[in-house]
C-alpha cells in the first residue's frame, strides 16, 4: 500500500470540502486538519449501515469537532481586541491548486477576521448554512437549539459579515493596482496619495501577538498616518496572494515581518489585516519568500 | 506457554499504554490490521509501518485511548473478544465511544491478522465462511 493508498478513496473525495468547512470555522490550517483527521478516524468506528448520507455525516461531524474546539478555545484564550486568522499566503501570480479549492468561493481574510468574532454558534450556523448550503434543520442539533434559533444565529452573523463589507473586487489586477498605489504613496510620503485609495471608512487591523497590544484603526486620515509610520521602518514588501486576494509580504532584515491582506471594493481600500506575531509567522508557509 | 487469549491481551494492553512498540513485537511483520469491515472507509493496513502509522494517528488525535476485551474466546483456531472502546478527541474534547468486535488470527505465538466487525454475531458467521 503506498502513501496514494493511505487514506480510503470515499473519504479522499470529501477531503478537500471538509478541511474548506473547518477552515472556515475555525481560521487556522493545522486546527483544520485536525478536526478532519478525527472526523476520518471517527468515521472508520462508524458501521456503515447507520451513515446514509455520507457527505452529511462527515459535514456534521467535522462541524461537531469545529464547533467543541472553539468553545474550548474561547476558554482558554483570552480575547484581544484582534485575533488575526491563518492566512493562506501564495505568489503574486497564481494561487497554489491546493489553496484554490480550499478558497473556492472566496473566503478573504477580511471575512475570516469578522468571523472570528461571533460566538462559536453564530460561526457555525453561518459556515454551514451560507457556505455550504445546509439546511437550519440539519444545523439545529449540531448547535443544541430549534431550527429557527438556528436560522437567528446564521440572521445575526450574515448582519455583522455584511456590516463589515468583507467582498473584495472580483478583478486582481484591479485589486493589485491600488495595493501597489498605496504602496507608492506610503513610501513617498505621499499622504494625500494614500487618502486617494484608501475609502473614507477604512479599516486596519493588526494582530502583532501576545507580546504586543493589537490594533483596529478606523478612517482614512488615521489609516494613512498609519501607513506612513510603517514606511518608515525599512520593511522590504513582496506582492503575494493573501487568501486568494492582493496583499504583501513584508521583511525586515531577512526576517518575516507581517503578512497583509487588502480588501478593495470600487477602487478603493475598504479593509488592510495584518499579522505581525512573530511567533505565529514563524509558522507560516511563507515559501514565496525563497523565490 | 502463552495462551492465545493472553497474548491479544497483551497487544491490547500495549496499545493502552500507548506502547506502539510492545504491541508490534507481538505482531508478524506481515500482520493485516481489518478494521471494522462495514465502515465506509473499510480497508487494510499491512505491515508494521502501515500499523504503527494507523494506531499512532489515534493516539495523537484522541487522548486516553483505551480498549477493554470482554468475553474473549478461543473458536475455530482464533481469539474473538468484544471490545469496547473509548477516548476524547484532543482537540476538540469530545467523547467517542465504541463497541465492535475482534477476531484475531494468531500463529506460533504472534497474530498475522484481525478482523473487526460491528457485532460478534457478525463475527462469528464471517469465521463460518473462513
Amino acid at each position: 500500500m503506498d502513501e496514494s493508498d493511505w487514506l480510503a478513496e470515499r473519504f479522499e473525495e470529501h477531503r478537500t470540502r471538509l478541511r474548506a468547512v473547518a477552515y472556515r470555522m475555525l481560521g487556522s490550517l493545522s486546527d483544520a486538519d485536525d478536526a478532519v483527521q478525527e472526523a476520518w478516524l471517527r468515521l472508520s468506528r462508524t458501521d456503515a449501515s447507520r451513515v446514509e448520507n455520507l457527505a452529511g455525516w462527515l459535514t456534521t461531524v467535522v462541524a461537531r469537532v469545529s464547533l467543541n474546539m472553539l468553545r474550548s478555545r474561547d476558554v482558554r484564550r483570552e480575547q484581544p481586541l484582534v485575533h488575526m486568522p491563518e492566512p493562506i499566503v501564495d505568489r503574486a501570480d497564481g494561487t497554489d491548486p491546493e489553496h484554490e479549492a480550499l478558497l473556492a468561493d472566496s473566503v478573504g481574510l477580511a471575512l475570516l477576521v469578522v468571523l472570528e468574532t461571533l460566538s462559536p454558534a453564530e460561526r457555525l450556523a453561518f459556515v454551514l448554512h451560507d457556505m455550504f448550503g445546509m439546511p437550519f434543520d440539519e444545523i439545529a442539533p449540531i448547535v443544541d437549539r430549534s431550527p429557527e434559533a438556528a436560522r437567528q444565529l446564521a440572521s445575526r452573523a450574515r448582519r455583522r459579515v455584511r456590516a463589515e463589507r468583507t467582498d473584495p473586487d472580483p478583478d486582481l489586477e484591479a485589486q493589485r493596482e491600488v495595493v501597489n498605489a498605496f504602496l507608492a504613496a506610503a513610501r513617498d510620503g505621499d499622504f494625500e496619495g494614500l487618502l486617494a485609495v484608501l475609502d473614507p471608512d477604512v479599516v486596519l487591523r493588526a494582530d502583532l501577538g501576545p507580546a504586543a497590544e493589537s490594533r483596529e484603526v478606523r478612517g482614512a486620515e488615521a489609516v494613512a498616518t498609519q501607513a506612513q509610520f510603517y514606511s518608515r521602518l525599512g520593511l522590504l514588501m513582496k506582492p503575494a496572494l493573501i487568501n486568494g486576494a492582493a496583499g504583501l509580504v513584508s521583511t525586515k532584515d531577512g526576517e518575516p515581518f507581517s503578512v497583509g491582506g487588502f480588501t478593495v471594493r470600487d477602487g478603493r481600500i475598504v479593509a488592510m489585516d495584518i499579522l505581525a506575531d512573530p511567533e505565529r509567522l514563524r509558522r507560516l508557509d511563507l515559501t514565496i519568500l525563497e523565490d | 506457554m502463552q495462551s492465545d487469549v493472553e497474548l491479544v491481551r497483551g497487544i491490547i494492553e500495549a496499545l493502552n499504554r500507548g506502547d506502539v512498540d510492545g504491541m508490534l513485537a507481538r505482531m508478524d511483520p506481515e500482520f493485516e490490521w481489518r478494521p471494522l469491515e462495514s465502515s465506509p472507509v473499510a480497508r487494510v493496513y499491512h505491515g508494521h509501518a502501515h500499523v504503527r502509522r494507523y494506531v499512532e494517528d489515534w493516539l495523537s488525535t484522541f487522548d486516553g485511548v483505551r480498549l477493554n476485551l470482554e468475553n474473549p474466546a478461543e473458536i475455530a483456531g482464533c481469539v474473538v473478544a468484544d471490545v469496547h472502546g473509548h477516548g476524547r478527541g484532543r482537540a476538540s474534547g469530545l467523547e467517542i465511544e465504541t463497541r465492535f468486535c475482534q477476531v484475531w488470527t494468531l500463529r506460533s505465538g504472534t497474530a498475522v491478522r484481525m478482523d473487526e466487525y460491528a457485532t460478534r454475531e457478525q463475527a462469528l458467521t464471517a469465521l463460518e465462511s473462513r
